[in-house]
């Protein structure tokens, strides 16, 4: 039986009798709705460790800007950062990921920080493996860093690093996929470059486990519209902060395109069978020397978060 | 200690309930018709049902009860969102209480899995509806009813819980009650029968099977009763040892806390809704704000501590 009184649904139809039973037994077992003011929760559900990485679908969920150029993820080359979009093949790189906790109480032991690379765009379906790490993460503000050589394919290509931490006890498993997604190209008039976006859902519109009366209601159960893709972009910047420096509505603060820009097409539909789309970015740059800008493009299909890139735009 | 309501726009709040009712229906034709071939007429017939009663609502009540939560894919989910409602039953003595945790969650975002499919009727992209609304394979429902915080259904919620075991251990301590209880009746009114030594006298026949069957009646529901709170004590000292040191951390509810929740998203068909039942982690960002603030994702990505439900945690 469910846990509430026979108020309404009494079960003898005598309203007199049956709810005044049910109020007698209300009292005695103090059963009462509306929640309690304080209430304790045990701690193998509410005190548990979070390891945790910058992680752009875990913002984009919660409906804030990103950047692809993921603070907490860097390739270096004798100690230059690179861009993961230009790497040399067959070149080894150094690869560092700082993984932060954000419990107070838990350390994070034993995190597993799984390093791949996908092709450069959004929503690259492949993942090869670079390397599978194990850290120890203090209770916050402690983070780890760790680090890995990577040697580039032999084939010439373009790249993105997805860092994916996994804890068996994590309270939040929701922020642990990271991107780093860059390229870096000089300014021109109407400069241009490619960003491939990639089909997520290649074999068809997904489909969801459903009832028998909702299959029988609805037979195509069809994610609507499941090949729609929408791409925004905007010059957002990140501005890493801990603790009590934090501002959240800088760190958040939205920021339009610091130059004319568009993608072209900025909304399409993916065909059946396609596996990815070219789409064109196009920053209109002042002429003239000047500081460099981002560009942040960041891809959704039917609504899902597929991914991004940071282009930087260099004027000399 | 109060629950936290859903208040449910459409579908059956007292499905749970009826499943209970029609087990209890099933037992007491059992009852009858044992009674029937046992030769019973009259009050043993009427008592012999009465058992059958109670026996078929304590076990319905416990296959009810394990039976309720309808597993949707994927099985886990990440949300974040206000309480709006947390409070805990009292104690466990079913079907008065279960002991669970609940919690109102409003203001709703889906982390995880970021590509679920939207497949519920008139919402477009909204996975926020889908988790409320579609209905889990198994469930009998065309789509499973959204809850509401309040009655007059303004403040939509996704109704979450913990698990305690006394509600578990309790309709398993009341099913095997009521099912001792019944066989204790039988056998000790069978031993009355043959120490009155009246079983050879026709008269004496009718009375044995009165006193069978009334002891059968009191035996069931009072096995189920005892079994019922034994269950609940066991279950509740279960839970205490689960938690000896009490190093968990509580939430005021009245504080707007932002909180992150993982665990197994189910349609629970006694209310034909939508919940997150079992919650296997639940994470504080902040509190003091009455829609998810800025703050979570700051906390979410490491650079703040997650918070311990009272105001900010980076105050």
């Amino acid at each position: 039986m469910d846990g509430r009184p026979p108020e309404k649904d009494n079960c003898c139809g005598k309203q007199t009798f049956c709810g005044t039973l049910g109020r007698i037994c209300a009292i005695i077992f103090r059963k009462r709705k509306g929640g309690d003011p304080c209430v304790y929760i045990p701690e193998k559900v509410i005190n548990r460790p979070d390891p945790c990485i910058y992680a752009q679908f875990f913002l984009m969920q919660l409906g804030h800007p990103v950047t692809w150029d993921n603070p907490d993820v860097s390739i270096f080359l004798n100690g230059v950062e690179q861009y993961t979009y230009d790497l040399t093949v067959d070149t080894e790189y150094d690869v560092w990921i700082r993984v932060h906790n954000s419990s107070k109480d838990k350390p994070a032991l034993g995190t597993n920080v799984d390093v791949r690379w996908i092709e450069f765009g959004a929503g690259g379906q492949i993942r090869h493996a670079i390397t599978n790490l194990n850290t120890d993460v203090g209770v916050w503000p402690a983070t780890s860093i760790v680090q890995t050589k990577w040697r580039t394919p032999a084939t010439p290509g373009h790249y993105c690093i997805e860092v994916q931490l996994t804890h068996p006890n994590d309270a939040n498993p929701a922020n642990n996929l990271g991107w780093n997604n860059t390229q870096v190209f000089a300014a021109a008039s109407e400069a241009r470059t490619p960003v491939r976006i990639f089909n997520h859902w290649v074999n068809g519109p997904p489909k969801a486990p459903r009832s028998r009366q909702a299959v029988k209601a609805d037979p195509s159960g069809e994610s609507r519209p499941w090949n729609l893709v929408e791409i925004t972009f905007d010059s957002y910047l990140f501005h890493d902060e801990y603790g009590r420096d934090v501002d959240p509505g800088k760190m958040f603060a939205e920021r339009p395109p610091a130059w004319p820009t568009r993608v072209e097409p900025r909304l399409f539909h993916f065909a059946p069978d396609e596996t990815y789309r070219d789409v064109t970015l196009i920053v209109d740059a002042p002429d003239g020397p000047g500081h460099p800008e981002r560009f942040n493009v960041t891809a959704r299909q039917g609504g899902v978060p597929l991914g991004g890139v940071t282009v930087t735009v260099t004027r000399k | 200690m109060a629950e936290c309501s859903a208040n449910n726009l459409g579908g059956n709040n007292s499905a749970g309930l009826q499943r209970v009712l029609e087990w209890g229906g099933a037992g007491a034709l059992a009852g009858f018709l044992v009674g029937i071939l046992s030769g019973f007429g009259g009050w043993a017939l009427f008592f012999a049902t009465l058992a059958g009663l109670s026996v078929g609502l304590f076990v319905g009540q416990a296959i009810a009860w394990f039976s309720r939560l309808k597993e949707q894919s994927p099985r886990t989910i990440t949300m974040a969102g206000v309480v709006k409602c947390f409070g805990r039953n009292s104690f466990g003595f079913q079907p008065i209480s279960d002991g669970d945790w609940t919690c109102n969650l409003g203001e709703l975002k889906l982390l995880s899995p970021l590509d679920l499919p939207v497949t519920v009727s008139g919402t477009l992209f909204d996975q926020v509806e889908e988790v409320r609304r579609r209905a889990a394979p198994g469930s009998g429902l065309v789509e499973a009813f959204p809850s509401f915080d309040d009655e007059a259904h303004t403040v939509p919620i996704l109704h979450c819980e913990i698990t305690a075991h006394a509600g578990d251990y309790a309709v398993v301590g009341g099913a095997v009650g009521s099912v001792a209880g019944l066989a204790a009746g039988i056998a000790i009114g069978l031993a009355i029968c043959a120490a009155a030594g009246i079983f050879t006298f026709g008269i004496g026949a009718l009375l044995c099977a009165l006193i069978v069957a009334v002891l059968a009646a009191i035996g069931a529901f009072a096995g189920g009763v005892v079994g019922d709170f034994v269950g609940a004590f066991i279950g509740w000292v279960v839970d205490e040892l689960g938690d000896f040191d009490k190093l968990g951390k509580s939430i005021e509810s009245h504080f707007n806390c932002t909180i992150i929740i993982t665990g197994r998203w189910v349609t629970d068909i006694s209310h034909e809704h939508n919940e997150i039942h079992d919650i296997e982690a639940v994470q504080i960002t902040n509190c003091d704000w009455p829609k998810i603030h800025p703050l979570t994702g700051v906390v979410g990505i490491g650079r703040a501590p997650a918070g311990d439900g009272h105001g900010d945690p980076i105050k």
